[in-house]
């Protein structure tokens, strides 16, 4: 889809067209979807987010100004969402479902040939309020002072959460190995994710958009 | 050594998991999901934009149908005078035939004749108490009798000057009265004049001998006509009058024994008693006491018929009552365009004070969210960076002093417009602040911060009285604020429907 296609579509959309709204959808659910599962539980959670994302694109389309990259506009949009699901379950946003912090190895972390699946299912093991900081500082690239005033926390705290994501991580990845090479030693082992990495239809609509 | 392993963690994660658009499948399900959120928020902004417009549809309805219900007292007024009009209009009506169509004539002509003018205009033919041919002629009395419950129906047959003259008189007065009603489309005077009643006691205890006779059924005209004036109005007048025609002594028994048909028979009540003593030697004559007696029951009959009259169009009226309301609004900052559905609940005190006007007032729980552009917001601080947008919701309760004025009223119902001013005071407001490149952030504040008699109200109410206590009403309203309110200094404006149901302090009368 070139810029002009994708202008028209938005067109389309302001003028509460539901042919063009669902074509804008699909061109751009997996990036928009990729943002919301980072910061979901699991794939369910990620979908109601993503849906409300998009219902406020879609309010807020006309206010949209056209000569800014719209991929980077709607990604903005998917984090803010997501971050308001946050704030609205903080409840439950420091539960651990790991009990103890596994000690980490020296091991070198950086050439792991793990596959995306395998990574988000980690993030998504991470309790709601450390993946929330995590995806913030180490994906989206925010510094503290920035995340506390977003979360409405502390920059200590912030920096608290971030510190125990990573040591959660750590200990996955390195589980993962072991796993892996149990694997290739004959041992049986199939990570369950809840994303259908085979299936292809469908995701090279937004090709060609910044 | 720790900090270079985060960033590999850190870069780990960002390479695979930064932009994972060929690694997710699309779903047709969640595309549902979407559809059908998308679908109910279109009804939802379908019925927020159009309240307005159906609370100012309902309120001009309500003026509308107040206003046309006043309209129908005055046609039914035009319609009766017509009809008096072309009843009046065959007064040559053969004599012959006058006995057929007596009691028709009696029914609809009578009625037209103001009371008064019977009176004075009786008061001569109490000369004929004087004239003792008239008197001792029972026949030619009876026939005159006729006449006066018919009226200006057989006037060939009146035997007598006086009472020729006295018809004449009559039936001129009552084309005139006609006319005069035709012309001013003016109600018919009440019937009852206690004025008459009381003459025609002293009349009856101050007369003697033959003269009585005469004197009764000179009194007679000016009640069978009297009685019989509201007919038209009331339906339960002709049953008086003819009460009263079958208790005056005079006419119904010399009638019957003429064999001429009159509307005492009709009513198939013969004054026993009475004719006798009139008609016949035998009975001894009424004495004054059994009169007085004969006269204060009529009197007091009419009377109670009168009150019923007086009373047939009884208002519907509650000095004091108390109620509960509750209804949804649209709230909005400036103007109705980005309008947010709120809802209230409380209590009301309604009082009648002079004539139509009434005051009311009570306190009103209001759940009141609203959104507006960022100008529309006057905050006490500044923003590092501001908001594109700001939604808020306050409760608060709000205090009306109202003044409203009745423009319908009857027995059931009643309609009226109102205004006054409303005094806020906050319980709670809660801010979300929507940025164009940041996340969503909230801010609440509980506070009890009063603005006093700082919004207008505008009102149409309608009131239906579904028992002698309980009633339900309906009331479109607009709010407008007159100065900025809450925290974050907006003008506030609000419109939307009310029910209630209300419940009568003071005691119906019985």
């Amino acid at each position: 889809m070139g810029e002009e296609d994708l202008h028209q579509l938005i067109e389309g959309c302001i003028k509460q067209d539901r042919k063009c709204q669902k074509a804008l959808y699909k061109a751009f659910y997996g990036f928009a979807m990729g943002i919301c599962l980072r910061y979901a539980n699991n794939r369910y959670e990620a979908s109601e987010v993503l849906n409300q994302g998009f219902l406020k694109v879609f309010n807020n389309l006309s206010n949209f100004d056209t000569t800014r990259p719209f991929k980077a506009w709607l990604g903005k949009i998917m984090m803010n969402v997501s971050i308001d699901y946050y704030r609205a379950n903080l409840k439950m946003a420091y539960t651990d479902d790991i009990d103890t912090v596994p000690d980490i190895s020296d091991n070198a972390l950086g050439d792991r040939n793990l596959l995306y699946n395998d990574l988000l299912a980690m993030v998504q093991q991470l309790p709601q309020a450390y993946r929330t900081v995590f995806n913030l500082f180490a994906i989206e690239g925010y510094t503290h002072e920035e995340i506390a005033d977003m979360l409405n926390i502390n920059v200590g705290t912030s920096k608290s959460n971030l510190h125990k994501a990573r040591q959660k991580l750590k200990a996955m990845v390195l589980k993962a190995d072991q796993s892996a090479n149990n694997y290739n030693s004959g041992m049986n082992y199939t990570h369950i994710v809840a994303i259908n990495a085979i299936n292809m239809n469908g995701i090279f609509l937004n090709r060609g958009i910044r | 050594m720790d900090n270079e392993k985060d960033r590999e963690l850190d870069h780990l994660f960002r390479k695979k998991l930064e932009d994972p658009v060929d690694q997710i499948r699309y779903e047709e399900e969640d595309w549902d999901a979407l559809e059908q959120m998308l679908d109910k928020q279109k009804r939802r902004k379908g019925i927020i934009y159009l309240l307005p417009i159906l609370s100012g549809v309902a309120a001009l309805l309500l003026l509308f149908f107040g206003w046309w219900m006043l309209q129908p007292k005055t046609t039914h007024n035009n319609a009766a005078s017509k009809l008096q009009a072309s009843i009046i209009h065959p007064k040559t009506i053969d004599s012959t035939k006058s006995e057929k169509i007596q009691t028709p004539v009696q029914k609809e002509v009578i009625p037209t004749k103001p009371n008064t003018t019977y009176v004075a205009k009786l008061a001569k033919p109490a000369v004929v108490n004087h004239n003792p041919v008239i008197i001792n002629a029972g026949k030619q009395i009876s026939t005159s009798t006729q006449t006066t419950t018919a009226t200006i129906t057989k006037p060939a047959s009146i035997q007598g000057g006086t009472d020729t003259l006295f018809s004449q008189q009559v039936r001129k007065d009552l084309i005139a009265g006609t006319k005069q009603n035709a012309k001013d489309n003016k109600p018919a005077a009440p019937a009852f004049n206690p004025d008459n009643i009381q003459k025609n006691i002293q009349n009856e205890l101050t007369s003697s001998g033959a003269g009585i006779i005469v004197n009764q059924h000179t009194l007679t005209a000016p009640q069978v006509v009297n009685t019989q004036k509201p007919s038209l109005v009331n339906p339960i007048g002709p049953s008086v009058s003819l009460n009263n025609i079958a208790a005056n002594t005079a006419h119904t028994p010399v009638l019957q024994q003429q064999g001429t048909t009159t509307a005492a028979d009709q009513t198939n009540r013969p004054a026993t008693g009475i004719k006798s003593a009139i008609v016949g030697n035998n009975p001894p004559p009424l004495t004054s006491a059994e009169k007085m007696q004969m006269l204060l029951e009529k009197t007091s009959f009419a009377g109670n018929n009168n009150n019923k009259t007086a009373n047939k169009t009884p208002t519907f009226k509650s000095r004091y009552s108390v109620g509960v309301v509750g209804g949804q609004d649209v709230n909005g900052v400036g103007s109705f365009q980005q309008a947010k559905l709120g809802t209230k609940a409380g209590v009301m005190f309604n009082a009648a004070v002079i004539g139509k006007f009434t005051v009311s007032t009570g306190s009103v729980y209001s759940e009141t969210p609203y959104a507006a552009s960022y100008a529309n917001y006057h905050f006490p601080y500044d923003f590092k960076t501001d908001p594109q947008n700001i939604s808020a919701n306050c409760t608060m309760l709000d205090i009306p002093l109202n003044v409203g004025y009745q423009v319908f009223n009857n027995e059931h119902n009643s309609i009226s417009i109102g205004t006054g001013l409303s005094s806020y005071i906050m319980l709670q407001q809660n801010f979300t602040f929507n940025y164009a490149n940041a996340p969503t952030t909230s801010y609440s504040m509980p506070n009890n911060e009063s603005y006093l008699f700082k919004i207008v109200n505008f009102n149409a109410t309608y009131e239906r009285q579904i028992s002698s206590k309980a009633g339900i009403m309906v009331q479109p309203y607009l709010k407008l604020p007159l100065a900025d309110v809450g925290y974050s200094q907006v003008k506030l404006q609000t419109t939307g429907l009310a029910l209630g149901l209300t419940w009568n302090l003071n005691t119906p009368p019985k």
